[in-house]
């Protein structure tokens, strides 16, 4: 399956502070990618990046094929954004807001602008400013889609929705992919959330990422177990406490050996991750 | 992808901008009738520039930047395929052209208007319009950059004002001579020929500087910069911003080196000798070099006393410069901008020159100087016209004499007039304005006499030391320091300057009843009448009417145009026009126009010329 993007070593610095220190990534084309963090592990800088709106210090990008430096017009007219809080001018209504957005994209779908507003129960001639912060999510998203882009960037798109809210719009997103078939990659400190979307998700720590793979294989990799000693068995690595990484092929080797390993929930996992103790050289 | 943005800013400001064209609309019509009186229609480009540009640059920078940024609809902006760059180049240019051509129709306009009125040449029209096109172009870039600083843009803005402060204080460069101010200068529509060729460059430059400046601030660090700019102070950098300028005010305050301007010099001329002030006497046709060396004398002798009896530090070179095309009653004073000094003019030399009244004068302009200015203000001013004349005629009975009988006949023109004398003590400069100077020179120096003989000497002395021997601070200081005068006169010992006036009010009176036959009676109505010539213009006429058989005797008519803020209006700046007869005055008066007006003639039992029915009023 070809790369929608490909990030290596990718290095972004806000004055002093090491926002993405060495993330790499690879995102498959039609793939759904959680891409999950705490806050500030870099999620945004990410996905902004991605965008252009901000170039990289150190790195580099390949996306939709072509290997950049900095995102030119003509790719970025390929990828549709939802921010985390859409920044919409607030005295524009759908309908202005689709006119306006639309003129910058020649492949702009009018008919399936208005059809994705009727699916997601956006009013049209609501001003943004009226609008609840689930409207503007789901405004934000057939905005995104209405140009038909080869990828779908999502900043935390539901960050600040209610439960409701949250599930509509990912019940939608999900009929929107497969009906698609577009690559998205969304960002999310949920960790139901990502589970129940992605095929395969990214977990993000300071600015480097910890892990890349599927749910399933995430699942398989970390357990907890409880040692004799601190000494760590060769092969496996302490994320916090007595909660270790490995190989889910070493998990089994394990097993056999006699070492009584637990199976841990997608939050715990994602929880030691977060707080890992220390972040491997 | 130029289009949809400059659609929406045209869009999404439409309002304001259609509000703000039309009130630069309204304000180009009362330019426009207001330049009637100015001398061209074309003073009105200049109003519009500077009062309507400047702010619908403000307005529009506010609209264009600061409401983008501080909504972070940017963000949205950014998300969109095109460049940061041009997002910020489109805003630049859409809002530059917002400013334009409102402002390139008003010129049109005014053209249209001028082009009755005054020659227009091509060479004329183009410098105008390349002073006006510069001038906005700065303003604008300026504006929009400050905007661009978001949540600091009032601090630079205070910051200018303040460097304007320091410029205009401690180097002597008045923000009116900095480059793009020249451009839009006063003389602007008057300068048809020279082009001020080093303003227009620099104000490019600095316009250029701003632009460049502005890409910078909005693309640096991926436009962090600004974004970060725009986000609301917090309360920690409130407080700091707030103690920074304190700070910087307090400096300002305590700051006292200024820049000293150069005594005022005069080139060929007499100097009283040394170990007094210094007094310059110009040397002029009909005053003799020893009749110029004894008048500095006298000078120099009674500002060395007047400055040993108010303890007073240090005071200014005086230059006298003789005048003899002046009236002899009239005495000037000169503004200098550029160095220090009183300098005074009278018709030194006249047949009719009163010198006493002249050496008061001196005196009132050094102790005004010294109080920079302080003892001019109207609650205390009535000591300002009366401590000198005093001094000067502590030991000159004759002096006393007539002052007393001219008082007493300033007391009589009020009560006919204005009622009481506390009115006329606190609304000094109006009771001075409708008496002229002799008779209110003459009051206020009986109301001086009148506490100087009830306080007693010390006392008395206490007082004039604490209203002309202190030299305040030439900052805000000054402010809080100042005393009021009722609370000086109480410290004195004194009664509030009501009481004064009742006190004095009655002591006149005594007096008037011993010389009431020396008083003289002004038998004439004086009138002023408007009468419209055509449309709602006017012309105005006096006419002097006699009670009795007696014509009056010739008289001066004085008048001027006022405005709604005019204060003080001196003699030097009315017309006057002389008259034996009813009569017109020889201009005309747009309804509305507010003037003064007023009859004076020669008293010769008072031996000064006394005002009579001196008003102000509008033209209708």
């Amino acid at each position: 399956m070809t790369a929608a993007f490909v990030l290596e070593d990718v290095v972004y610095r806000f004055g002093a502070v090491k926002a993405l220190d060495g993330l790499s990534l690879v995102v498959r084309q039609g793939e759904v990618y959680g891409f999950l963090g705490r806050n500030g592990a870099g999620k945004t800088t990410t996905l902004r990046l991605l965008m252009g709106i901000l170039r990289p210090a150190g790195g580099s990008i390949e996306l939709l094929g072509s290997r950049v430096s900095r995102v030119p017009v003509s790719l970025k007219r390929r990828i549709g954004y939802v921010s985390q809080e859409p920044a919409f001018y607030p005295w524009m209504n759908a309908q202005q807001l689709g006119g306006f957005v639309g003129s910058f994209y020649p492949t702009w779908d009018a008919a399936e602008y208005l059809r994705l507003l009727r699916m997601l129960d956006v009013p049209t001639d609501r001003r943004a400013a009226e609008l609840s912060g689930g409207t503007r999510s789901k405004l934000g998203l057939a905005l995104a889609l209405a140009p038909r882009p080869d990828l779908l960037l999502l900043d935390e798109p539901t960050a600040g929705l209610d439960p409701v809210a949250r599930a509509e719009f990912n019940d939608q997103l999900i009929i929107l992919q497969r009906e698609r078939g577009t690559t998205v990659f969304f960002s999310s400190h949920l960790v139901g959330e990502v589970e129940k979307l992605a095929d395969r998700i990214g977990i993000v720590q300071a600015g480097r990422t910890r892990f890349e793979g599927s749910v399933v294989h995430l699942r398989d990799s970390v357990r907890r177990i409880a040692l004799a000693d601190d000494a760590v068995p060769e092969g496996f690595e302490r994320l916090r406490g007595d909660i270790f990484r490995a190989d889910p092929a070493r998990w089994d080797l394990a097993g056999s050996g006699g070492l009584a390993a637990e199976k841990l929930s997608l939050e715990d996992i994602f929880l030691a991750f977060a707080r890992t103790d220390r972040l491997p050289a | 992808m130029i289009h949809p943005l400059v659609r929406k800013e045209l869009r999404e400001h439409r309002g304001v901008l259609v509000a703000m064209w039309v009130v630069c609309a309204l304000g180009l019509l009362t330019l426009l009738l207001a330049s009637t009186r100015q001398g061209s229609p074309v003073v009105a480009w200049r109003g519009l520039l500077t009062i309507f540009g400047s702010l619908l640059s403000l307005a529009l920078a506010n609209r264009f930047v600061v409401r983008e940024y501080g909504g972070s609809t940017q963000l949205f902006l950014e998300t969109l395929p095109m460049g940061r760059a041009q997002v910020i180049a489109v805003k630049w240019l859409t809002s530059a052209a917002c400013l334009l051509v409102p402002m390139a129709l008003g010129f049109g306009l005014i053209l249209v208007v001028a082009a009755s009125k005054v020659e227009l040449v091509p060479r004329f029209v183009l410098l105008l319009a390349a002073r006006g096109f510069v001038f906005l172009m700065f303003v604008h870039a300026l504006a929009f950059f400050v905007g661009l600083t978001g949540r600091y843009r009032y601090v630079l803005w205070l910051a200018l004002v303040v460097l304007g402060i320091i410029a205009n204080t401690l180097w002597q460069a008045p923000p009116q001579q900095w480059p793009p101010l020249q451009l839009v200068s006063a003389a602007m529509p008057f300068q048809r020929e020279a082009a001020p060729v080093q303003a227009l460059w620099i104000t490019g430059a600095m316009t250029a500087a701003l632009v460049a400046a502005t890409f910078t601030l909005a693309l640096g660090f991926q436009g962090s910069w600004v974004v970060a700019l725009a986000r609301r102070m917090s309360l920690r950098e409130k407080i700091v911003v707030t103690a920074a300028f304190i700070s910087v005010a307090y400096i300002m305050i305590l700051v006292e080196d200024r820049k000293p301007k150069p005594a005022f010099s005069v080139q060929d001329g007499v100097t009283s000798s040394t170990g007094l002030p210094r007094v310059m006497v110009a040397r002029a046709e009909g005053v003799s070099t020893e009749a110029a060396l004894a008048l500095a004398r006298r000078l120099a002798t009674e500002l060395q006393a007047a400055r040993e009896y108010l303890a007073i530090d240090k005071l200014p070179v005086v230059a006298v410069l003789p005048d003899a095309s002046i009236d002899s009653e009239l005495f000037l004073v000169a503004d200098l901008p550029d160095s220090d000094g009183v300098v005074v003019r009278g018709a030194v030399g006249a047949e009719r020159f009163d010198e006493a009244g002249f050496r008061a004068f001196t005196l009132g302009k050094v102790l005004d100087w010294h109080s920079r200015h302080r003892a001019s203000r109207e609650p205390r001013r009535w000591l300002l016209d009366g401590f000198p004349r005093w001094r000067i005629a502590r030991n000159d009975a004759a002096q006393r004499e007539l002052l007393t009988l001219r008082s007493a006949a300033a007391l009589q023109a009020l009560e006919s007039e204005r009622g009481g004398l506390a009115p006329a003590l606190r609304h000094w400069l109006t009771t001075r304005e409708q008496l002229g100077d002799c008779l209110g020179d003459a009051l206020a120096w009986r109301a001086t006499q009148w506490l100087s003989e009830s306080l007693g000497e010390a006392r008395f002395g206490q007082l004039a030391r604490a209203l002309f021997g202190q030299r305040p601070t030439g900052d805000i200081r000054a402010f809080l320091s100042e005393r009021p005068v009722d609370e000086l006169l109480q410290n004195a010992g004194a009664p509030t300057v009501g009481a004064l006036a009742d006190k004095l009010q009655q002591a006149i009176h005594a007096e008037g009843a011993g010389q009431a036959d020396r008083i003289p009676l002004q038998p004439w109505s004086v009138k002023f009448e408007a009468v419209p010539m055509r449309g709602s213009i006017f012309e105005l006429r006096h006419a002097v009417t006699p009670a009795g058989s007696e014509p009056p005797p010739p008289y001066a008519v004085r008048y001027m145009r006022v405005g709604p803020w005019d204060g003080e209006l001196t003699r030097a700046s009315m017309e006057r026009v002389d008259a034996i007869a009813p009569g017109v005055l020889p201009a005309s008066f747009p309804r509305g126009e507010r003037v003064f007006t007023a009859v004076e003639m020669y008293s010769p039992q008072l031996q000064c010329t006394l005002r009579l029915g001196a008003r102000r009023w509008q033209v209708q």
